[in-house]
C-alpha cells in the first residue's frame, strides 16, 4: 500500500455512502415505476455478474438466460403447486439451476470456443421449446400466475430492497470468490489452459463451479423475478436475454469486476429510457453496441484503464487486474 | 407415404443447405459467427417485394436484382464491420447482433407493421414417384441443388473459390502465398449473404414477407452448421438433408411443435460425440 491509500480509501468511502444514499432513496423519489426498474437494473446485475465467472476462464456461454428461467420455473412451481414458502421457493431455484448446469457442462465442457457457445445456444433453444409446449408443466404461452409474494404484501418498494439486498450480497460475494484461489485460478485458464493445467489447475472442476455458482445466482434471480412480476411465460426467457447479459459484460469490460455491472446499470437504464420510440431505441442500441466493439474492444474497463495510464503513466502499473482473456486462444487453432 | 416424406425432406433439406452454407462459408474464412445471416435472408424477400412492385418487373428479375443488391450490402458490411472481428468470436458475435437489431429496425420503419405477400413464379403441383410437391417447392429444390452444385464447383475449381479454400485453411500462409486475403474474404461474405438472399427470393412466395421473417432460418442455419461443422459446406449440405428428414419425421410423430427442440437436441448430440461436428475444422 503506497501514502495514497487513506485518502483514497476516503474517496472509497464517499463514493459507497453516496452510492447507498442513492440505492436507498430510488423507490421513494420515483415511486414504484423507479422500483420497478431499480429491481430490474439489480437483477441484471446479479445475472452479469454470475455469467462472467464462466467467462473468465475464456468459455463463454450462451444459456444463462435459462438458468434465470429454470430459477423462476422451480420458484413458480414449487409455490403454486405445492405452497412452500418463498424462502425454501429460492433456494431451490438456484440449486435446480446449478444442477441444470452442472448437467450441461459434464458433456458440453469437452468442447470449446465457438464449439460451446452453439452447444449453449442449443441448450437455449431445448429449454424454450419446453418451456413453451410442455404446457401441462410450465402453462406454455398462457405461463403461470405466481401469488406469493416475496416478503410483506409484494409491493415494489418491499420486492426492490430484497432485491438490492440480494444484489448486495451477490457482489460481495463475487468479490470474495474472485481472491479466493479458486477465482485467482479462472484467469490463468482463460489465457493459457494448457499452461494452467500442467501447473496443477484442475481446469475441468473450475469450469464446472464457475459455471454451476454462476446458474445458481442467475436460478436465485430468476426465483425473484417470478414472486415479483407474479407472472411468468415462456415469452420473459427468448434467446434475446442471453444477447443481453452478454452485450452488458461486453460494454462494460469483463476484466475487472465493475465493469460487468456498469454495463448492466448503463444499458438497463438506457433500454429504460428510450422505450417510448422504437426505432431511435434500437437504432441507439446498435450504434453503440457497434462503436463499443469496434473502437473499445475492452469496454468501458479498457477505456478507463487507458485513461488512467494516459494521465498517470506508469504509477498504475500495479493496479492491473487479472490479464485480459485473450479471445482467440479458443477459437482457432 | 413413405416416399411423401422423403420428397418433403429433400426440398427442406435444400431450402436450409443455401443458409446453412452461407454461415459456414462466412466461419470458415473469417471465424465469425454470422449473427445477422437472417437479416440478408430476409432482405432479399424485402427487396424483391419493392422491386416488383415499385418497378413492376417479373419475378426472376426482381430476384437477381435483389441478390445482387444483399450480396453488395453484404460485401460492404464485411469490408466496414466485420473486417475488424475475424477471429474473434465474441466481439464478431456483438458486431453481427448489433447490426440484426440495426436491420431489423431500419426495415421495420420502412415496410410498417404488415406482411405482404409475393406472387409465386409458377403454380399447379407434380407428382414424383408418388410423393405430390407443390411447383413453387420444387422449383426451391432445383434452384437450391443447382446453386450449391455450382458453388461447390466454383469452390473447387475457379481461381477465387481455392483461394477462398486457402484462406479458409490457413489465412497466414495464404497471404504469404501472394493470396489477397482480405479481398477475399469480402468477396466470400459477399457471396454468402447473396446465398442467403437467394433463399429468401426462393421461399418468399410461399410464406408472408415481413421484417422478423429471418429468424427461424437463421436457428436453423445454426442447427445445420453445428450438426455439419463450421466451415464445412459438404458437412452443412449432409446436415441439412439430415435436419430435413428430421423435421418431417418429428412432426409426424410427435407434433411439428417439438421440431425445433428436437433439431436442437440432435444438435447437442452430435457436438457432444464429435466435438467439431460431422466434417467441422477448427
Amino acid at each position: 500500500m503506497t501514502k495514497a491509500s487513506p485518502l483514497r480509501w476516503a474517496i472509497i468511502g464517499v463514493l459507497a455512502a453516496g452510492l447507498a444514499v442513492v440505492l436507498g432513496l430510488v423507490p421513494f423519489v420515483g415511486g414504484s415505476y423507479y422500483a420497478h426498474i431499480g429491481i430490474l437494473v439489480l437483477l441484471n446485475v446479479t445475472l452479469v455478474m454470475g455469467y462472467r465467472l464462466l467467462c473468465l476462464t475464456g468459455l463463454y456461454s450462451f444459456c444463462h438466460i435459462t438458468f434465470f428461467a429454470i430459477g423462476a420455473y422451480t420458484s413458480a412451481l414449487l409455490s403454486t403447486r405445492l405452497g412452500y414458502p418463498v424462502w425454501i421457493c429460492f433456494i431451490a431455484a438456484g440449486i435446480v439451476a446449478a444442477l441444470f448446469s452442472m448437467a450441461l457442462i459434464i458433456p458440453a465442457g469437452r468442447v470449446r470456443g465457438v464449439y460451446f457457445f452453439l452447444v449453449t445456444f442449443g441448450f437455449l433453444e431445448v429449454m424454450n421449446s419446453v418451456f413453451l409446449h410442455w404446457s401441462s408443466l410450465t402453462g406454455g404461452d398462457a405461463g403461470i400466475a405466481v401469488f406469493a409474494p416475496i416478503i410483506g404484501t409484494g409491493t415494489q418498494t418491499q420486492d426492490y430492497f430484497v432485491v438490492l439486498a440480494f444484489a448486495i450480497v451477490t457482489v460481495l460475494i463475487m468479490y470474495r470468490l474472485e481472491r479466493s484461489r479458486f477465482g485467482r485460478e479462472l484467469a490463468p485458464i482463460g489465457s493459457a489452459e494448457g499452461l494452467a493445467s500442467v501447473s496443477g489447475v484442475n481446469v475441468f472442476r473450475n469450469r464446472l463451479l464457475a459455471f454451476a455458482i454462476g446458474a445458481a445466482f442467475a436460478g436465485f434471480a430468476g426465483s425473484l423475478f417470478a414472486h415479483d412480476a407474479a407472472y411468468i411465460s415462456a415469452n420473459d426467457f427468448s434467446w434475446w436475454g442471453s444477447v443481453y447479459i452478454l452485450v452488458w459484460l461486453v460494454i462494460g469490460g469483463e476484466r475487472k469486476m465493475w465493469g460487468p455491472i456498469v454495463g448492466a446499470v448503463v444499458m438497463t437504464v438506457v433500454a429504460e429510457g428510450l422505450r417510448m420510440s422504437g426505432i431511435m431505441q434500437a437504432l441507439f442500441y446498435s450504434g453503440v453496441l457497434l462503436l463499443t466493439v469496434m473502437a473499445m474492444p475492452q469496454g468501458i474497463v479498457g477505456l478507463v484503464g487507458y485513461l488512467r495510464a494516459k494521465v498517470g503513466g506508469a504509477r498504475t502499473s500495479g493496479d492491473e487486474g487479472p490479464p485480459p482473456v485473450d479471445r482467440l486462444a479458443e477459437g482457432s487453432p | 407415404m413413405a416416399a411423401q416424406v422423403i420428397a418433403n425432406s429433400i426440398v427442406l433439406g435444400l431450402t436450409l443447405a443455401l443458409m446453412g452454407i452461407g454461415l459456414t462459408l462466412i466461419y470458415g474464412i473469417l471465424l465469425v459467427v454470422n449473427f445477422a445471416h437472417g437479416e440478408f435472408y430476409m432482405l432479399g424477400a424485402v427487396f424483391l417485394y419493392y422491386v416488383t412492385s415499385s418497378a413492376g418487373l417479373g419475378y426472376w428479375v426482381s430476384a437477381a436484382v435483389a441478390i445482387v443488391a444483399v450480396g453488395v450490402l453484404g460485401w460492404a458490411l464485411e469490408v466496414l464491420v466485420f473486417r475488424r472481428f475475424h477471429g474473434d468470436l465474441i466481439g464478431g458475435c456483438i458486431a453481427a447482433i448489433a447490426l440484426t437489431i440495426g436491420i431489423q429496425s431500419i426495415t421495420w420503419e420502412v415496410w410498417g407493421p404488415r406482411t405482404r405477400a409475393v406472387a409465386a413464379p409458377v403454380r399447379g403441383h407434380t407428382e414424383i414417384f408418388g410423393a405430390v410437391v407443390t411447383n413453387e417447392r420444387l422449383l426451391i429444390a432445383v434452384v437450391s441443388l443447382v446453386s450449391i452444385l455450382a458453388l461447390a464447383w466454383f469452390i473447387k475449381y475457379a481461381k477465387f473459390g481455392k483461394a477462398m479454400r486457402a484462406v479458409s485453411e490457413d489465412s497466414e500462409a495464404a497471404r504469404v502465398q501472394g493470396i489477397p486475403a482480405m479481398k477475399i474474404s469480402a468477396l466470400a461474405f459477399g457471396l454468402a449473404t447473396g446465398l442467403a438472399a437467394l433463399a429468401g427470393v426462393l421461399v418468399a412466395p410461399t410464406t408472408f414477407v415481413n421484417p422478423a421473417m429471418g429468424s427461424i432460418p437463421l436457428t436453423f442455419a445454426f442447427i445445420v452448421v453445428i450438426i455439419g461443422g463450421m466451415g464445412s459446406v459438404a458437412g452443412s449440405l449432409i446436415a441439412s438433408m439430415i435436419i430435413g428428414l428430421q423435421q418431417n419425421l418429428t412432426a409426424l410423430w410427435l407434433g411439428s411443435q417439438w421440431s425445433i427442440g428436437v433439431a436442437f437436441l440432435l444438435a447437442i448430440i452430435v457436438l457432444v460425440v464429435s466435438p467439431k461436428g460431422l466434417m467441422g475444422h477448427d
